[in-house]
């Protein structure tokens, strides 16, 4: 396995086929990535865009777990399923790192990130995400209601407090 | 890094020997000093760099054991036990206990919040 630091994917061509091969070659998912879009505008980079995604729902590469892909573009500031930034400078900064030979205690290190990635490749990623949305909601409501009950306590607590003096003024 | 001067030290029967020759000295010795700081400022760079790589990648072994944790037994464990029904019911009653406990504390004749709004209520009308 390579160390996981940023690499960039240059396409000519952003039709699905054709994207669907350069993934296939690429170590998308296994490395992070980003792709540079401020070429294209309007409607030319939404198509890319889905092509993109579609390209990788058809690989079954989940776009951000275990290595993310990102769009570099400053024209759309987000994507329901791709992550974009507006410059390769904003991309995070965790992968940003030189490659160098690596001494034993860190070929043992990649070793393992390899075998966990691999792990998470393995696992049904997407369905998990499905899940996790389904469950929103609720917990939201539950968010609610516990910032509701707190405020309550506060007040209460207020009003417990107060000294007798205080009272008296 | 120390950029002081070293200072050599000789003993006193060659030092008067050396007499005349300390320019000469002097040259010699921070050249060899400057020989030196470049090489200990390289040995650090290449240290903090392999420390560098060690650290990202413990950092990233630990990022990857999250999300594995995450997927494989969080996410289950919360679908086949789901709790957050039983969760939001209790806190429900919970917040409307408290309600009610705050409705009552302000409503009792002498209560700060009656006190004040009676005083607005004189300063606005009277």
């Amino acid at each position: 396995m390579r160390i996981p630091i940023y690499e960039e994917i240059t396409a000519d061509d952003f039709d699905l086929s054709f994207l669907c091969d350069l993934f296939a070659t690429k170590k998308i998912g296994k490395i992070p990535m980003y792709i540079v879009l401020h070429h294209l505008h309007g409607e030319e980079l939404e198509t890319a865009m889905s092509n993109i995604t579609e390209a990788l729902i058809m690989l079954n590469i989940h776009p951000k777990i275990p290595y993310p892909l990102y769009i570099v573009t400053r024209e759309v500031s987000h994507h329901k399923d791709l992550s974009v930034v507006r410059s390769v400078e904003e991309l995070p900064r965790h992968f940003h790192n030189k490659a160098r030979r690596l001494r034993s205690k860190e070929l043992a290190l990649l070793s393992k990130c390899s075998i966990l990635s691999k792990k998470l490749v393995n696992q049904n990623i997407h369905q998990r995400f499905r899940q996790i949305r389904k469950t929103a909601s609720p917990q939201r409501q539950l968010f609610d209601q516990c910032k509701q009950t707190h405020f309550f306590q506060q007040i209460i607590d207020g009003i417990n407090n107060r000294k007798p003096e205080d009272k008296e003024d | 890094m120390n950029d002081k001067k070293k200072k050599l030290r000789v003993p006193k029967g060659v030092a008067d020997s050396l007499d005349g020759f300390e320019d000469v000295i002097d040259v010699f010795l921070e050249e060899q000093e400057a020989e030196e700081r470049e090489r200990n400022k390289k040995d650090l760079e290449k240290h903090s760099a392999n420390h560098e790589l060690f650290d990202f990648l413990q950092k990233e072994m630990s990022r990857l054991e999250s999300l594995d944790s995450l997927l494989a037994e969080k996410i289950p464990n919360m679908m086949n036990n789901p709790q957050i029904d039983l969760l939001l019911r209790k806190q429900q009653e919970t917040s409307f206990y408290k309600r009610e406990e705050v409705i009552k504390a302000i409503k009792t004749p002498n209560s700060d919040f009656l006190i004040l709004l009676g005083r607005l209520f004189d300063s606005s009308f009277s």
